[in-house]
């Protein structure tokens, strides 16, 4: 699947999601401070967020929001880099995008995954956003304890730390581009 | 074999084991992409230094930001530093943080929970 094939319907679906997250940040008080589309690698994550970082220390947001957004950006850019999945080129579609709505930070990601990964990662998701903010707690602690770096890297911990950070308002949405691989979708929020 | 020095880069911390000068530091921030890759050593390290035996060790933490993958690496190099205590070693984990950073101070309090080390928090001035 070459999703750099112009007019392609894998292309159309994820041209057009990027632009419709653009477009609700067009307007009063509204503006796009961040935005990436293509490959992604660790230089750009460290490139990225130094950005995020500076940007808000310069529109004045609090040292508590500017944690709370930074800890976000890690966690989503290096979930796309460990799981972001590349097309037969070898090319790794993504997106990245932080829209500014009065003092309310968005924080959009994207990344493409294979179809067979979808139902499991709906369930954990759905699984995530059921719990209380006890059971979050409490459930983080379980998995920090218990915890191992998967072979892949990653530690199960990162949606936890989304989800904690972004006081419970991450959303995802999945979108099929054909039939090996989906469009995987992720939003939340944090007070300026 | 005495000694380890990481130095830090964009994105991982500053690491000083220096058995002769008794200095056991880990400063900085923390979210390398390969988390196994940067701890790896650093914990085959402290495995080798059970050999000296050491009658005390004092390390001290002082991390402004830890991915979520980094926090469970730390928590391997807590563990394998609970190995020292329960060799004999009098181990203290001096875990450092900013005075508005609850974040890093709920992780070090996270950290002594599961690992049931000596901690001593400490603010920085």
């Amino acid at each position: 699947m070459d999703l750099n094939k112009s007019g392609s319907v894998e292309e159309t679906i994820f041209t057009s999601k990027v632009n419709g997250i653009k477009a609700a940040y067009t307007g009063d008080n509204k503006k796009v401070l961040v935005s990436h589309v293509g490959e992604l690698n660790q230089d750009m994550v460290n490139t990225i967020s130094s950005i995020v970082e500076t940007q808000m220390e310069n529109l004045g947001v609090s040292k508590n929001a500017v944690k709370r957004i930074f800890n976000i950006v890690i966690e989503a850019l290096q979930n796309i880099c460990l799981h972001g999945e590349k097309d037969n080129n070898g090319y790794q579609m993504t997106y990245f995008i932080i829209g500014k709505k009065g003092n309310e930070f968005n924080i959009y990601s994207g990344n493409i995954i294979s179809n067979s990964r979808v139902d499991s990662l709906n369930r954990r998701l759905n699984a995530i956003k059921s719990l209380s903010d006890t059971e979050l707690k409490k459930h983080y602690m379980e998995v920090l304890s218990n915890g191992e770096l998967s072979v892949k890297g990653g530690a199960g911990l990162g949606f936890l730390t989304i989800q904690l950070k972004s006081n419970k308002t991450m959303d995802f949405e999945f979108q099929t581009l054909n039939r090996d691989f989906s469009l995987f979708s992720l939003h939340s929020k944090v007070e300026g | 074999m005495n000694r380890l020095e990481i130095l830090e880069t964009g994105n991982t911390p500053y690491i000083l084991f220096d058995s002769s000068a008794n200095v056991f530091r880990i400063e900085g921030k923390s979210f390398p992409e390969d988390c196994k890759e940067f701890y790896s050593p650093v914990i085959a390290w402290l495995d080798k230094f059970k050999a000296v035996n050491p009658k005390t060790l004092a390390v001290s933490f002082n991390l402004f930001y830890l991915s979520s993958s980094s926090i469970i690496s730390v928590k391997q190099l807590l563990l394998k530093l609970a190995d020292f205590q329960s060799m004999g070693t009098d181990v203290t984990v001096i875990w450092n943080y900013d005075d508005d950073d609850d974040d890093i101070k709920k992780t070090g309090e996270d950290y002594l929970k599961i690992t049931k080390l000596k901690f001593q928090f400490q603010v920085n001035p």
